[in-house]
């Protein structure tokens, strides 16, 4: 069976009702994808997260729901972090700050990882990669946004994406590629995106593939079972309810 | 001895919103790209070439040498926009013979959603 592709930041404005979603759906599914996550409003309701993810179902698209959150401070991290973990399947969180990047790591509520594209502002070290493999949070990187940046910042930036690569794969963090597209015209077909990634990155192409297959959809499927009203804890799920236990 | 051929590959690509205006155009065009990623160094590896292209469809065929055709895929993914204006290229198909891709192309064609081809 041949992987099942998926792009897990699509950045797009949809519009107030998400109007435009469905366009971007049918585009997503003519490049090749077949799981698709957009980042949703926190407030969104969740009528609304259901009626997204049947329109999109019926396009042939599995619609992960995300959500971002771009915290200043661990306190509004664990905040947002308490409100929204039961509404969403995915959390991704970009720390603008290492107090924050930290928590994030250590927090096995946050599923995604990324960082700014200011160098500075990379906070994935060797004690950030430590305490990420320790939770089950993924490293993300999106490759759109770098098409953005003029050559001497982009130069030293994917120098330090690799630095980043390396790190997480000596410590088994997972690493996510999506296309981070703010236009429609802005996605790619996932193998030309696995081949960016393999020679930008210093992945192998194998692992730029499970990177934008294999991974995502792993991550989604765990979600998704802690989501379910039989889940109790890894491992262990409800298999039936009665008095006569003993 | 005879030195043999290098072994090539032929990638198929549809270009999607602003088309370069042609074969030479489009060569520059991802030329540039891959310079800008891969350097001069990377550029020569590639020995990449625009084989034929109809700017009207906005389908072209490039050939490249196998061991880096990965580079020329990666650059073709690069390309954002033509003259400014908004772009996408898009492998279509990919081939060790140009027989063997013009055989299949109007059937990668066919199967390209109309959406795709006419975005809006």
């Amino acid at each position: 069976m041949g992987r099942r592709f998926a792009d897990l930041h699509i950045r797009c404005d949809f519009g107030p009702g998400y109007e435009g979603l469905r366009e971007l759906v049918k585009r997503a599914r003519c490049l090749g994808f077949s799981l698709l996550a957009v980042p949703l409003r926190p407030g969104v309701a969740r009528e609304e997260l259901s009626r997204l993810k049947a329109m999109a179902e019926e396009e042939g698209i599995d619609l992960a729901t995300r959500v971002d959150l771009a915290p200043r401070s661990r306190e509004e991290l664990l905040s947002a972090l308490r409100r929204l973990r039961r509404r969403f399947e995915l959390i991704g969180v970009l720390c603008s700050n290492k107090a924050v990047a930290r928590v994030a790591a250590r927090d096995r509520r946050v599923d995604l990882l990324s960082f700014p594209l200011e160098l500075r502002k990379r906070f994935f070290d060797e004690a950030e990669a430590e305490l990420a493999s320790g939770s089950s949070c993924a490293l993300e990187l999106d490759m759109m946004p770098l098409m953005g940046l003029r050559s001497p910042e982009r130069v030293r930036l994917l120098g330090r994406l690799r630095e980043e690569v390396a790190l997480a794969r000596e410590k088994g963090v997972p690493i996510i590629i999506s296309s981070g597209a703010t236009e429609p015209i802005l996605m790619r077909k996932p193998r030309e995106l696995a081949y960016l990634a393999s020679e930008l990155l210093d992945l192998s192409l194998e692992e730029a593939l499970d990177a934008l297959s294999r991974r995502p959809a792993e991550m989604v499927e765990r979600n998704r079972a802690k989501l379910r009203p039989d889940f109790i804890a890894p491992g262990i799920r409800l298999v039936r309810r009665g008095t006569d236990c003993p | 001895m005879p030195v043999r051929r290098s072994r090539r590959r032929y990638l198929a690509i549809y270009i999607e919103g602003a088309k370069p205006g042609g074969a030479k155009e489009l060569e520059e065009l991802i030329f540039s790209s891959l310079l800008r990623l891969f350097g001069e160094v990377g550029a020569s590896k590639a020995s990449f070439r625009v084989v034929e292209y109809d700017a009207g469809e906005g389908v072209a065929v490039v050939r490249c040498g196998h061991k880096h055709a990965g580079l020329v895929r990666a650059a073709l993914a690069a390309i954002t926009d033509v003259g400014g204006r908004p772009a996408a290229l898009h492998v279509l198909d990919v081939s060790g013979t140009l027989r063997a891709l013009r055989k299949r192309l109007p059937s990668r064609l066919a199967d390209l959603n109309a959406y795709e081809r006419r975005p809006s």
